[in-house]
C-alpha cells in the first residue's frame, strides 16, 4: 500500500492536536505539518488554556458536548499522569460568577467538568456585585508547553514539520494527497472563508503565586486565571479588530475590573502580551473535494474556534481524524496501491 | 501594666496582637515586651505548610472548634484588607481523602463551599473511597510572623531574644503578668507530662502546577501519619509523619524516603519536582490545648501567669480564637489588679 502523503497546515492547539491524531492512529499516512509561526508566536500561545465552553450556534449540542468531553477527558488523563507539568496541564479550581442570574443556570459542560455546583451565599459575599455563581474544577493547558510537547509526540509517531507559509491549497496539491487546514484565522485568506474574523484579546501575564483559583465572569469579558508560573488577567473581546498592538485604554480597563474581582491582584507584576482569536459563528470541521491543479483533492477543515480553541482542540481533532479516515477510503483505488 | 510574652511564634505574637488591641486605649501605660530564643523564621510556625484545617475530630472539645472557626473568620476577613499578600493569607481548594467512611468533620460549616467528593474525583484517587472538598484559607508562617513583628515593633512591643529559664526570671523584670507561649518547651517552664512532641518532617518542592492540596486519612496510622501535599505561594509542602514522642528535629532519611513515595503515588505529577529541602518540627502536641491563668507563688509574692500552649499540629488554625481569649483573661487580672478604666477615675 502506497504512503498516504496528508499536510497538516497550522501549528497552533488545533493543527498540533489534529497532526498528532492523524500521525498516531494512521500509520499508512506521512503527516508533515507546515506552518508560518510556531510557539510561542501563535495565537494559542497568547491563550490562557482555560478548559470552558459558550454554546456555538450552528453545530449540535450532542457534538459539541462530544468534543468538550474528548477534550477534557484527553487532558484529565495528562493532568493526572507524571507527564502532567511536561505538558503544561493542570487541574484548576475556581468559580463563574454573573451580575444577574443568568437564562442558563447549567451549561451543557457542566456535568463533565468536575465537581459542579452553585455557590453558597458566604462564597457570593466576596463578590458584592455579583447575584449568582458556579463553582468547578476544570483544566487548564498552557500552549507554550503543550505545543512543544505535542510536537514532540508528534514526532515519535512518525510526523515532519516545516516551518513555511502556504499562501495557496494550490502549492500544496503536488506534494500531498490530503491537506488539512488548521489556519484559525488564516482561513480567511487560505480558503477564502469570509466569515472568518479576528476577535481581539489583550490579556496581562501577572506575577500573584498566591492565587490559586479562577474566578470569571460569566459575561466573559474580565476573568482572572492562574496558571503554572503566572496569572493571566483579562480581557477584551473586540470583534473584527486585528490590532497587535497593546492598548492603554484596554489595559486600565482589564485591571479596574480585576482589581474589583480579586483585591490582592494590586500587589502583582506584570506582562502584557495581545492575541487575535479566530473568530467565527461555529468551527468548521468538514471535508470537501477542492480542485487543485487538474485534481480532486480531498481536504479537511477543522478551523474557527473563537475563544475556545483549547478547549474543543482534541475533540474537533478526532473529528478531522475521522474525516480523513473517510478521505482515505474515497480515494481511487489506484492510488492506494 | 507590664505584659511580659514568653515565645515568639504564632502564639505568642498573636497573643501580644489582642492584648494590644483590646486594652491599649484603657490600659495605660501597657508595655508588652516579647522574649524568645528564637524568631521568625525560625520557629515552630515558620516550619508549618500554613494551611488553616483542624484534626477531623474535636473529639468534644468544643472550645477549641469555636477558637478554630474565629480564627478562620478572621482571616477571612483579612483576605480583602490591602496586607492580606504580605500577611501570607489566601484561599486554596483541596481534598480530604479517607480510606474508609467517616462522619463529617468538625469544620464543615466553617469552610466555604464544604461538598462530599463525587465519583469522578474519587477515582481520581486510587484507594480511597470518601472525602470531601472545600475551600480553606493558608495563613503562611514565614509572611504572617514577620507581619505580626512588625505590627507589634510599631505600637511599640519590645523584642528581647534571651532564653527564658523560669518564670520566676521574668516576675523579676518586674512583668506583672506572663503569657506563656512557649510550646513544646513548656515543659522546661513547669512540667507537663501532658505535654508531648509530635515530631513531623516534611519536604519542600517547586511544584508550581500544583493548586489544591489534597490531605490524606488513616484512622488506623493516625493524624497526619499519612500522606498529604500543601502548595503554598512559592514552594509546595509535602508531608507527613506525626511520631509522639520523638524529640529529634533532625531530618531523618528513612522518613524523607516513605513520605515521598506515598506522595508520589498519591499525585504521580510530583516526580518531576524539584527538591529544594526537608524539614523536621515538633508539634506541641496536648490532649486539649491549655488556655488558662494560673496564679504561681513565689518568694517575690504571687506572679500572674496565663497559659497558652499546646497547639498541637494547628497552632495558625487555632491562634486568634486563643490569643482573644487569653487577652480576656488578661483582662480578668487587669480588674482584679484595679487597673482598669474605672481606676483611672
Amino acid at each position: 500500500m502506497k504512503t498516504v502523503r496528508v499536510a497538516v497546515v497550522g501549528a497552533g492547539v488545533v493543527g498540533f492536536s489534529t497532526a498528532v491524531c492523524i500521525a498516531e492512529a494512521l500509520p499508512i499516512c506521512s503527516v508533515t505539518l507546515l506552518a508560518e509561526k510556531f510557539s510561542p508566536d501563535t495565537t494559542s500561545d497568547v491563550a490562557a488554556g482555560m478548559v470552558l465552553a459558550e454554546v456555538f450556534p450552528d453545530i449540535p449540542l450532542e457534538r459539541q458536548r462530544r468534543w468538550f468531553k474528548d477534550g477534557f477527558d484527553h487532558l484529565l488523563d495528562i493532568a493526572q499522569s507524571e507527564h502532567a507539568p511536561e505538558a503544561g496541564v493542570l487541574l484548576t479550581s475556581g468559580c463563574q460568577i454573573f451580575k444577574e442570574v443568568p437564562a442558563e443556570m447549567k451549561p451543557f459542560w457542566s456535568d463533565i467538568v468536575i465537581g459542579f455546583r452553585n455557590m453558597t451565599d458566604l462564597e457570593l459575599k466576596r463578590f458584592p456585585n455579583h447575584k449568582f455563581g458556579q463553582a468547578f474544577t476544570t483544566l487548564k493547558c498552557e500552549c507554550s508547553i503543550y505545543l512543544p510537547w505535542l510536537e514532540k509526540r508528534f514526532r515519535k509517531a512518525g510526523g515532519r514539520v516545516e516551518q513555511r507559509k502556504v499562501n495557496s491549497l494550490q502549492e500544496l496539491s503536488n506534494n500531498f494527497d490530503i491537506i488539512v487546514n488548521c489556519t484559525g484565522l488564516g482561513s480567511r485568506t487560505l480558503v477564502g472563508d469570509n466569515q472568518v474574523h479576528p476577535i481581539r484579546g489583550q490579556v496581562f501575564k501577572m506575577e500573584a503565586p498566591w492565587l490559586k483559583h479562577f474566578i470569571r465572569d460569566g459575561d466573559g469579558m474580565s476573568y482572572i486565571y492562574p496558571g503554572i508560573h503566572s496569572v493571566t488577567v483579562g480581557g477584551t473581546k473586540q470583534v473584527g479588530d486585528s490590532r497587535l498592538q497593546l492598548d492603554q485604554g484596554d489595559s486600565k480597563s482589564i485591571l479596574e475590573r480585576c482589581r474589583k474581582l480579586e483585591p490582592s491582584l494590586r500587589k502583582a507584576k506584570v506582562l502584557e502580551p495581545v492575541g487575535l482569536r479566530p473568530g467565527r459563528r461555529s468551527p468548521r470541521v468538514e471535508k470537501e473535494l477542492v480542485e487543485l491543479r487538474g485534481r480532486q483533492v480531498p481536504v479537511v477543515h477543522n478551523y474557527g474556534h473563537s475563544g475556545w480553541g483549547v478547549s474543543f482542540a482534541w475533540g474537533t481533532a478526532r473529528d478531522a481524524l475521522g474525516l480523513v479516515r473517510q478521505c482515505l477510503h474515497e480515494m481511487p483505488l489506484q492510488a492506494k496501491l | 501594666m507590664r505584659v511580659a510574652v514568653i515565645g515568639a511564634g504564632v502564639i505568642g505574637l498573636s497573643t501580644a496582637q489582642s492584648i494590644y488591641e483590646q486594652y491599649h486605649s484603657t490600659v495605660s501605660p501597657l508595655t508588652i515586651e516579647v522574649y524568645a530564643d528564637q524568631f521568625t523564621p525560625l520557629t515552630t510556625s515558620d516550619g508549618a505548610a500554613g494551611f488553616w484545617q483542624p484534626y477531623l475530630y474535636d473529639k468534644g472539645n468544643v472550645q477549641e472548634t469555636k477558637w478554630n472557626k474565629e480564627t478562620f473568620d478572621y482571616l477571612l476577613s483579612q483576605l480583602s484588607s490591602p496586607e492580606s499578600v504580605k500577611m501570607g493569607i489566601f484561599l486554596q481548594s483541596g481534598y480530604n481523602l479517607c480510606n474508609e467512611h467517616a462522619p463529617e468533620p468538625s469544620f464543615k460549616d466553617t469552610v466555604l463551599g464544604f461538598r462530599q467528593l463525587t465519583e469522578r474525583e474519587l477515582q481520581m484517587f486510587p484507594g480511597y473511597i470518601h472525602g470531601w472538598f472545600n475551600t480553606a484559607l493558608m495563613v503562611e508562617g514565614k509572611s504572617y510572623l514577620p507581619w505580626l513583628m512588625d505590627w507589634l515593633q510599631k505600637r511599640g512591643v519590645k523584642f528581647y531574644h534571651r532564653k527564658i529559664e523560669s518564670f520566676k526570671e521574668v516576675a523579676e523584670t518586674g512583668a506583672d503578668v506572663i503569657i506563656n507561649c512557649t510550646g513544646m518547651r513548656s515543659g522546661a517552664l513547669q512540667p507537663d507530662p501532658d505535654l508531648k512532641p509530635g515530631r513531623g518532617q516534611i519536604v519542600k518542592v517547586d511544584a508550581p502546577w500544583l493548586k489544591h492540596w489534597i490531605i490524606t486519612h488513616d484512622f488506623t496510622a493516625g493524624t497526619y501519619n499519612s500522606p498529604y501535599i500543601i502548595p503554598g505561594s512559592r514552594l509546595v509542602t509535602v508531608g507527613g509523619v506525626f511520631q509522639l514522642g520523638n524529640w529529634s528535629e533532625q531530618n531523618n532519611s528513612t522518613d524523607h524516603k516513605k513520605i515521598w513515595e506515598n506522595a508520589c503515588q498519591l499525585e504521580p505529577s510530583l516526580k518531576h519536582a524539584r527538591i529544594v529541602e526537608d524539614w523536621s518540627g515538633l508539634r506541641p502536641s496536648r490532649s486539649k490545648v491549655r488556655l488558662e491563668r494560673e496564679t504561681i507563688k513565689s518568694a517575690a509574692g504571687p506572679i500572674e501567669v496565663i497559659h497558652n500552649y499546646g497547639h498541637g499540629g494547628f497552632g495558625l488554625t487555632i491562634h486568634r480564637g486563643c490569643a482573644e481569649e487569653a487577652a480576656r483573661l488578661f483582662g480578668q487580672i487587669v480588674e482584679q489588679k484595679g487597673k482598669g478604666p474605672k481606676a483611672r477615675l
